[in-house]
């Protein structure tokens, strides 16, 4: 990279040396509570003259940008509600605004911690200290900050290519026959979301429901729906469970499922029994991929 | 990838790699885009896939690549539930098809006029290389580049939902947590040592000090505590203190009521006490002072850095001594002062710091235990992000990150939503296109 002993350096190495004496000394130290992006202090100016910081990590590309993450006081109450005070994952993602998913993760992250803390094992607190402050955060505030958008609809895949749909333009036509034109299967956006009891909310008022009897009647039937669901989901792994015989060996357990060979068929479908009897594994082969596709824990 | 590791981070050919190597952040700053209008179609998808593979999967080959590479993506479209709730949707398909323009509420005519951001969906053609394990560690701000996250998994560091995964390529499925060992990640995201800590390190692994293994011993003869035996013997030959003008303005110029600036005058203090001991200096300073000076700093060591216990109350003869370097009267400036005109004979009468003070001692040494001085980690103790992190450091939402036990979990797959790609990538769309376009079809 330096010029050879006796040269001067290149004229992109004396470049680079000037950017990291001038420009560059100021990323070198991150700004507690603040980003630090390339670039990121020459935005705009607001009318008050201050300049806004974009969190823009890379300066050519208008259409990333870096989204605030959970500050930890704000994950400790996400998981209190849902551990402590019990409160189901679907009212939590409401009442702090945050994708369910992302709930469940902070609380089974902060189960590991409390685990940690309990074992007496060392918390990386110093690490975690400066990556927070070099984070836009999403505070812990009191009524909740929006974290993310908590409605999002996941674009269907038959809905990319254009429809052409002719309809009387008399026709009071909806988005559930919106859904039926693209597919005959495809349900309309208030049920594909992953909240559909606030459409049912919002759907109540607008009625001329009483807003705590619409909230009530939606929260009733979306409670039930989960339970059902849970309900489904268990009595699965129980009928897998009746089925399976396991013995416990020092190694392993072997697990004996009784099956019934599907006479009607050949049987020689992937899933079929004894589909691969005869056929050779080519697990030993050379260039096979042997990565695992997923780990259960 | 360049098996030339110069080559890398060329300056003369400039190519942004996923690293936070400084000079990358140089290359990063003065990226442009590689279409030239002089370029046949065909030489601007070939630039464009140069360009772009370089920063996504620059370890991945390219056979491996084509095969993994899916032109569908995801995306999504946010939804308002109130509005769903008021209104069916046919506002939208009223008149001919495209909305009546008297319509009230926010109906078709208000979303067109102000024009739907658009969905880049073009910034996701790399979409299938972010569910990679390495890939994933570094988004999560847990290794410096990709490269070295993948050291990481290969050398069994990374477990995936509690079980060992060393396939730096397992394709992460929602839901998956990732963990890296804890001192790799500090390692990696840490700043380096230097030259003496390097030094004074392989001492202390020589003589099998460390946290880890239960510390330097901090009682009995005094020749097992030195650290530097010789330099030692040095110093006191020499006589000698460090009293750095800068220094002491900067500490006296500083509120000493902040935690992180009374954090930063210890351990200022502590370097400055350590060196005095070690590099040889000319000045004359009484053999009390000395003797205090060193003293301290071996207590100062034992109580901060090589002692198991997280609560256990300060040591009095910490407070005597820091009261005795006039710590309070907060600089190094006064600290010859203060020992020249009034020496070690008012130790005993003045054992008491006042409560502001005792409790900012309290904060620092606290700060301390949690970031201790330690010359066997690999890293610079006390710990501190290595320089240029924060110009790189951000976490998409596709991971939800817990730093604290460098723990992560994967969510979901990056989507795309309007005006936003969950990709990361330096470059725009358009080059983004053209490298679709370069896999999605044979040429």
């Amino acid at each position: 990279m330096s010029g050879l002993p006796g040269r001067p350096p290149t004229k992109f190495r004396q470049a680079f040396k000037a950017w990291e004496a001038g420009p560059g000394q100021k990323y070198i130290k991150h700004r507690p509570g603040r980003t630090n992006y390339l670039r990121s202090g020459s935005g705009p100016r607001s009318q008050d003259g201050t300049v806004k910081t974009i969190n823009q990590p890379f300066p050519t590309n208008p259409f990333f940008r870096s989204q605030p993450v959970l500050s930890e006081e704000l994950k400790e109450e996400v998981w209190k509600a849902v551990v402590e005070r019990g409160r189901s994952l679907r009212l939590t993602s409401v009442d702090y605004q945050m994708d369910i998913r992302r709930v469940a993760a902070v609380v089974r992250l902060k189960q590991v911690e409390k685990q940690w803390i309990a074992n007496g094992k060392r918390l990386a607190t110093v690490y975690s200290k400066a990556v927070n402050e070099m984070l836009p955060q999403t505070p812990l505030t009191k009524p909740a900050t929006e974290h993310e958008p908590i409605n999002d609809l996941v674009v269907h895949p038959s809905t990319l290519p254009q429809v052409f749909w002719p309809v009387a333009e008399s026709q009071h036509f909806t988005r559930v026959e919106a859904g039926e034109a693209f597919g005959d299967k495809l349900l309309p956006a208030e049920v594909r979301i992953p909240h559909p009891q606030l459409y049912e909310i919002a759907k109540g008022i607008a009625q001329g429901k009483f807003m705590e009897v619409a909230k009530e009647e939606a929260w009733d039937r979306i409670q039930k729906a989960d339970i059902k669901a849970q309900a489904r989901l268990t009595n699965r792994i129980k009928d897998q469970e009746a089925r399976t015989t396991t013995v416990q060996s020092p190694r392993s357990a072997f697990k004996f499922e009784d099956v019934t060979v599907d006479t009607k068929s050949t049987g020689r479908y992937s899933n079929g029994i004894g589909a691969r009897y005869g056929i050779p594994h080519e697990d030993r082969k050379k260039g096979q991929i042997k990565i695992p596709t997923k780990v259960i824990g | 990838m360049p098996r030339n590791k110069k080559a890398l981070y060329s300056l003369a050919r400039p190519k942004c790699r996923p690293s936070w190597h400084k000079l990358n952040l140089y290359n990063l700053d003065r990226l442009r885009s590689p279409i030239k209008s002089n370029m046949t179609y065909f030489q601007q998808k070939w630039y464009a896939k140069k360009a772009t593979r370089a920063y996504h999967g620059d370890t991945v080959k390219e056979m491996h690549w084509r095969r993994v590479f899916r032109p569908d993506m995801r995306s999504v479209i946010p939804m308002n539930a109130n509005y769903l709730g008021r209104f069916d949707g046919s506002d939208f398909s009223a008149g001919r098809g495209g909305g009546r323009t008297n319509q009230p509420g926010p109906s078709a005519l208000k979303f067109k006029a102000r024009g739907p951001k658009p969905v880049p969906y073009m910034n996701m053609v790399y979409h299938q290389l972010e569910r990679r394990l390495d890939v994933a560690i570094w988004r999560a701000l847990f290794a410096s580049s990709t490269k070295q996250a993948r050291q990481f998994c290969v050398h069994g560091g990374v477990t995936v939902n509690g079980r060992k995964m060393v396939h730096p390529g397992y394709q992460l499925n929602p839901g998956d947590m990732f963990q890296v060992d804890i001192e790799r990640v500090m390692f990696a995201t840490g700043a380096r040592k230097n030259y003496w800590e390097r030094r004074f390190g392989r001492q202390d692994r020589r003589r099998g000090y460390g946290i880890a293994r239960g510390g330097r011993p901090t009682s009995g003869a005094d020749t097992e505590l030195e650290v530097d035996a010789e330099a030692e013997e040095e110093a006191e030959a020499e006589g000698e203190v460090e009293s750095t003008s800068t220094e002491s303005s900067a500490l006296e110029s500083s509120d000493p009521s902040a935690p992180d600036q009374s954090k930063n005058r210890l351990r200022d203090w502590l370097e400055a006490a350590r060196h005095s001991l070690i590099e040889p200096r000319d000045k004359d300073e009484s053999a009390a002072h000395k003797r205090a000076l060193r003293d301290f700093t071996r207590t100062m060591r034992k109580e901060l850095g090589y002692k198991a216990s997280r609560d256990a109350p300060i040591n009095e003869q910490i407070v005597l001594m820091a009261e005795k370097l006039s710590l309070d009267t907060g600089g190094l400036k006064d600290e010859s002062k203060t020992t020249n005109s009034e020496p070690i004979n008012n130790v005993g009468l003045t054992q008491t710091l006042r409560n502001d003070q005792e409790r900012l001692l309290k904060q620092a040494l606290q700060q301390m235990k949690e970031n201790p001085l330690d010359y066997t980690k690999g890293y610079k103790t006390p710990w501190e992000p290595r320089p240029y992190m924060s110009a790189f450091a951000f976490i998409p939402r596709y991971l939800e990150v817990h730093a604290p036990i460098c723990s992560a979990i994967y969510l979901r797959h990056p989507i795309a939503r309007p005006g936003l790609g969950e990709v990361p990538t330096p470059h725009n769309e358009v080059v983004n296109g053209l490298t679709f376009n370069w896999y999605l079809t044979r040429r």
